[in-house]
């Protein structure tokens, strides 16, 4: 008895789909390969990434999405008491207090942002004109050289190494978020995109892979907390094994739509996959917080 | 340029410059690779990842090694990836009881398909027992019939990487199917 026949057998069962059973995925795919309106303000965002941030600073959100008075300064506060949570929406606004609560680093545009999340390591251009870099967990250790994009243009690469004379037209896309909204429902509309159906890993990209400064980051909670279904997972933990409690979609339920806050202080920890070990602002690549 | 003719590392390097041509890429290659991340995660979790593939594609083609002129093992690479990213559902879901739908339900064939769904859970929970490296090297080859240059190729590990795991993914399915023949095994890993 053959063991790769039987293995190859049990494939079968899966049957070949047709290009019209593909059409709604073709057409994510081609909408995702379009540039977006985001990416042109975030040209906007960078040039003024100063004032941007010090606008950002003087903004009082109101609070929404939340059926009772939404508690900030509470949740402030109260960390050696925290307030219980029953239901998403709680858990959201607290994580919402705890990002604007938490000191803003304001990064030079030159700057890279270094984040670690179990062995990847990505250092990521402020602005998107530096040349930033991956350094991948499978297969591990291999290095990715993420261009920088300038005068309009980005080198072609493979791997770690540039190929000589090939570029491909781009606009800067800087890891530093500023340009995202500070208004809930802006959010939620950036959110939803052309790509509605994937909407949690958006966040969860969002705040895993790019720098959120504190008002945009608790904008993006806020807005989270209007999508439906949402359910609290009690004892649940992040990929790097920390506990926490979390929050995930009771009609996609699954490992990788659950976001992991710490239960005392809400402070966003990762998701179940990937969790933030390390993050920070560092001068070159290769340089750790 | 003819989209029809053209070599895939044609039409990507092409892309480089105008986007759109990536969609032929798509065209030509979707059924494959959403039936592999069917197989191995489930029609729903395939068609959500399969755009993501697809993406996760075009916005790496910058690194693409235009010395290939077939992208379906780089697409199975970013798409083994993605698939590594849910690797505890593909567990459990090979230790589910089947929920293969059996759509010719007759009677003379329970006694047979008692049998064949007693093999065919051992062979799944098999299959939930490697580690996910084995996993994938197993059944790039055995599901999608890529030759071992080309899974090197789409995992990005040497050669001799791909034989030994392949060595070890099998030597555990036939033991845990109670089959294992030590000289079978060389004999088709010689082959192979």
């Amino acid at each position: 008895m053959d063991d790769l026949q039987l293995v190859r057998e049990l494939g079968d069962e899966t049957p070949m789909r047709s290009a019209d059973d593909l059409a709604s995925a073709r057409a994510r795919f081609v909408a995702g390969m379009r540039p977006r309106k985001w990416r042109r303000m975030g040209i906007i965002g960078v040039a003024s990434l100063g004032l941007a941030a010090a606008v950002a600073a003087v903004v009082t959100l109101v609070p929404f999405g939340s059926p009772a008075p939404v508690r900030q300064d509470a949740a402030l506060t109260s960390s050696a008491a925290p307030q219980p949570v029953e239901t998403a929406v709680q858990l959201l606004n607290h994580a919402a207090a705890a990002a604007r609560a938490k000191p803003d680093a304001v990064p030079r545009p030159d700057q890279f942002y270094y984040v670690r999340t179990g062995e990847r390591e990505s250092w990521q251009s402020v602005d998107g004109t530096h040349d930033g870099l991956l350094i991948l967990e499978q297969p591990k250790g291999d290095r990715a050289l993420l261009p920088g994009c300038r005068n309009g243009r980005s080198a072609g690469v493979i791997g770690d190494r540039e190929i000589p004379g090939l570029w491909y037209p781009c606009e800067p896309q800087g890891v530093y978020r500023s340009d995202l909204p500070t208004n809930a429902d802006a959010m939620a509309e950036y959110l939803k995109g052309e790509r509605r159906d994937i909407t949690y890993k958006n966040v969860a990209s969002l705040v895993v892979e790019q720098y959120l400064p504190a008002q945009q980051r608790a904008t993006l909670f806020e807005a989270m907390s209007k999508m439906p279904d949402l359910v609290v997972v009690r004892d649940v933990k992040d990929g790097s094994g920390r506990p926490g409690i979390g929050v995930t979609s009771a009609v996609l339920k699954g490992n990788r739509w659950t976001l992991v806050f710490d239960a005392t202080t809400y402070e966003f920890l990762g998701d179940t996959e990937r969790a933030i070990v390390q993050s920070g602002f560092v001068d070159a690549v290769d340089q750790r917080p | 340029m003819n989209p029809v003719t053209s070599t895939d590392a044609e039409l990507i390097e092409r892309s480089l410059r105008v986007p759109e041509t990536f969609a032929t890429i798509f065209d030509r290659h979707a059924p494959h690779i959403q039936r592999y991340l069917a197989r191995r995660l489930g029609q729903q979790v395939a068609d959500d990842l399969l755009a993501e593939t697809f993406l996760a594609a075009f916005a790496k083609r910058g690194r693409y090694d235009l010395g290939r002129p077939d992208a379906r093992p780089w697409l199975y690479g970013i798409a083994t990836n993605l698939v590594g990213q849910h690797r505890r559902e593909e567990v459990r879901r090979y230790r589910m009881p089947s929920v293969v739908p059996d759509e010719s339900d007759h009677a003379d064939r329970v006694a047979a398909d008692v049998t064949a769904q007693a093999m065919r859970s051992m062979l799944t929970g098999a299959l939930a027992s490697l580690s996910t490296a084995d996993r994938d090297v197993l059944l790039l080859i055995a599901w999608e019939q890529l030759s071992y240059d080309e899974v090197a190729a789409a995992l990005g590990v040497p050669v001799g990487t791909v034989r030994s795991r392949l060595h070890r993914a099998r030597r555990k399915v036939r033991e845990a199917l109670g089959t294992d023949n030590h000289t079978e095994v060389e004999e088709l890993l010689n082959n192979g």
